[in-house]
């Protein structure tokens, strides 16, 4: 059936229909079966939903419980004036400024004014005097001594006596054929003999001579690498140091870097010297080193060692701790770039 | 206007229309009660400006519909069945070939307006179960006319439709 004429029967049965239009449908429901089927089925449906409808009724609890809300009319909420209402706000405006003014006047901050025009002037310098006050003049009885602390500060302090160095060991050369340092056997408390100083030198000398050096080969990275890593006890550090120039690949040229420990281990403090370049840039005194030529490499940044490794690690568990590199780093050296340098360490001998 | 009267002449439409629109007596009775205060809060500010059924039964919908919307469901109209509604309601013209009748087709018709979608329901209920005009279906549901009476032409023929008529 047509939308339309649905909504017609629909308003019809309803009684929505104004005469005219209730007449024509009329008319046509007594040709068109249809039609008339439809109107018919409308009125049942809603003689129906009126039968559902119409015939229930509500709970007498439902009286009850509403029992209360009909016993008066309910009060109405009480308005507030509108002239109430704005003096309400206004007496919180005032109340709010006269807060904000006393805040600001027991707490004064600091003003933001305009740049004044003379603060692009240059400054003027100004000379200003200070006279310091006169201090109290001391009393005699101040400079008097007044027990035995003071005759001891009075007195020259006693000088250190140093002990008898002893005696040097000629360890002998180490073994620079290319065979392990481990097989280098001691020397008998035989063969030890004392020699002179002059000596010594020599055979440093001599022997450090036959280092050939290899900057090459020293790689920068491992520098920086180092100077950013947390700092190792200083026998781990040698030890760290020497592993990292196997690392590096300086292990398989020990043989040629070894460098001669001509001396033995020194218990008395004895000159230390750095030489870059045959420049001697650092000169100072340490204990526990064994004395000797060591080719070091030395990482200074801003004119401080901030790293220094050996080139070889010939010592092994040996490495005299606290010697040269406890000093060195952070020492300043005059006139040597930033950068990794390849140095030797001279460890003297001890004064006669 | 005084509160009882109004409570006594919308109780029984205000239950119905809850009763529908919910899914037990239980639900519909906390409805209804939650409409009646919702009305008696608002009769001092009523001034007749719309007609008190009118007023009424727009607070019962408001209510009613946002009573579903909390619960995230769909409408469901009250299945009664209607045994009971014609064995409890006094039958104008007995018989029992009538009351056979009736009761079966009371109860397509409720199970056909369960399925009914809400705007068509509503409508429908308004107009044939309450006897709202078509004006007053249009302002209880906030509509036009046209469109109220284009809607329950089309909510009739579902209707008929499922029932079988």
């Amino acid at each position: 059936m047509d939308e339309n004429l649905r909504e017609l029967v629909s308003r019809y049965s309803d009684g929505d229909l104004d005469d005219a239009e209730s007449n024509r449908l009329e008319a046509r429901a007594e040709t068109d079966v249809e039609l008339a089927t439809e109107i018919d089925t409308t009125r049942q449906l809603r003689e129906a939903v009126a039968a559902l409808a119409g015939r229930m009724e509500p709970p007498e609890a439902l009286d009850k419980v509403m029992e209360p809300l009909c016993q008066g009319p309910p009060v109405p909420a009480q308005r507030i004036r509108p002239v109430y209402r704005w003096l309400g706000v206004a007496a919180a405006v005032v109340l709010g400024v006269t807060v904000a003014m006393e805040m600001a006047r027991r707490n004064p901050s600091p003003i933001l004014s305009r740049p004044s025009p003379q603060r692009d002037r240059p400054a003027e310098e100004r000379e200003e005097i200070f006279e310091l006050a006169p201090l109290p003049a001391a009393s005699p009885d101040d400079n008097r001594p007044l027990g035995a602390a003071d005759h001891l500060l009075e007195e020259e302090p006693p000088q250190p006596i140093a002990p008898e160095p002893a005696p040097l060991e000629v360890i002998g050369p180490l073994n620079i054929d290319g065979s392990s340092t481990d097989a280098v056997e001691p020397l008998s408390s035989a063969d030890s003999r004392r020699i002179p100083e002059s000596e010594v030198l020599e055979s440093k000398v001599m022997r450090s001579r036959t280092a050939p050096t290899k900057k090459e080969t020293l790689p920068q990275t491992e520098t920086s690498e180092e100077a950013t890593s947390p700092a190792p006890s200083t026998r781990d550090k040698w030890r760290a140091d020497g592993n990292r120039e196997s690392a590096a690949g300086m292990s398989d040229t020990g043989k040629a870097n070894q460098v001669t420990i001509a001396g033995r281990r020194q218990t008395v403090p004895v000159t230390v010297a750095l030489r870059i370049d045959g420049i001697e840039v650092w000169t100072g005194s340490s204990s526990g080193c064994f004395a000797g030529t060591w080719q070091v490499a030395l990482e200074v940044r801003e004119s401080i060692v901030v790293a220094m490794r050996f080139r070889v690690d010939t010592m092994g568990d040996e490495i005299p701790e606290g010697c040269t590199s406890d000093d060195l780093i952070g020492s300043t050296l005059e006139n040597v770039r930033d950068g990794v340098h390849l140095a030797e360490i001279l460890v003297g001998e001890p004064p006669p | 206007m005084v509160f009882d009267e109004v409570y006594e002449r919308f109780r029984r439409p205000i239950w119905r229309l809850a009763r529908r629109l919910t899914d037990n007596d239980d639900e519909a009775f906390d409805a209804t009660q939650e409409i009646f205060l919702r009305v008696w809060r608002g009769l001092a500010g009523f001034r007749g400006e719309a007609k008190l059924s009118t007023w009424v039964f727009q607070i019962a919908w408001n209510y009613l519909r946002g009573y579903h919307r909390q619960r995230g469901r769909y409408f469901k109209a009250v299945v009664e069945k209607s045994e009971e509604i014609v064995a409890r309601t006094p039958d104008p013209s007995p018989g029992p070939e009538r009351r056979v009748v009736s009761s079966d087709l009371l109860d397509r018709v409720i199970a056909a307006m369960d399925e009914l979608p809400e705007h068509y329901r509503i409508v429908v209920w308004l107009r044939d179960g309450e006897d709202l005009s078509y004006a007053e279906i249009a302002a209880v549901l906030d509509l036009p006319i046209g469109t109220v009476r284009s809607r329950l032409a089309r909510a009739r023929a579902a209707l008929k439709n499922t029932v079988g008529l």
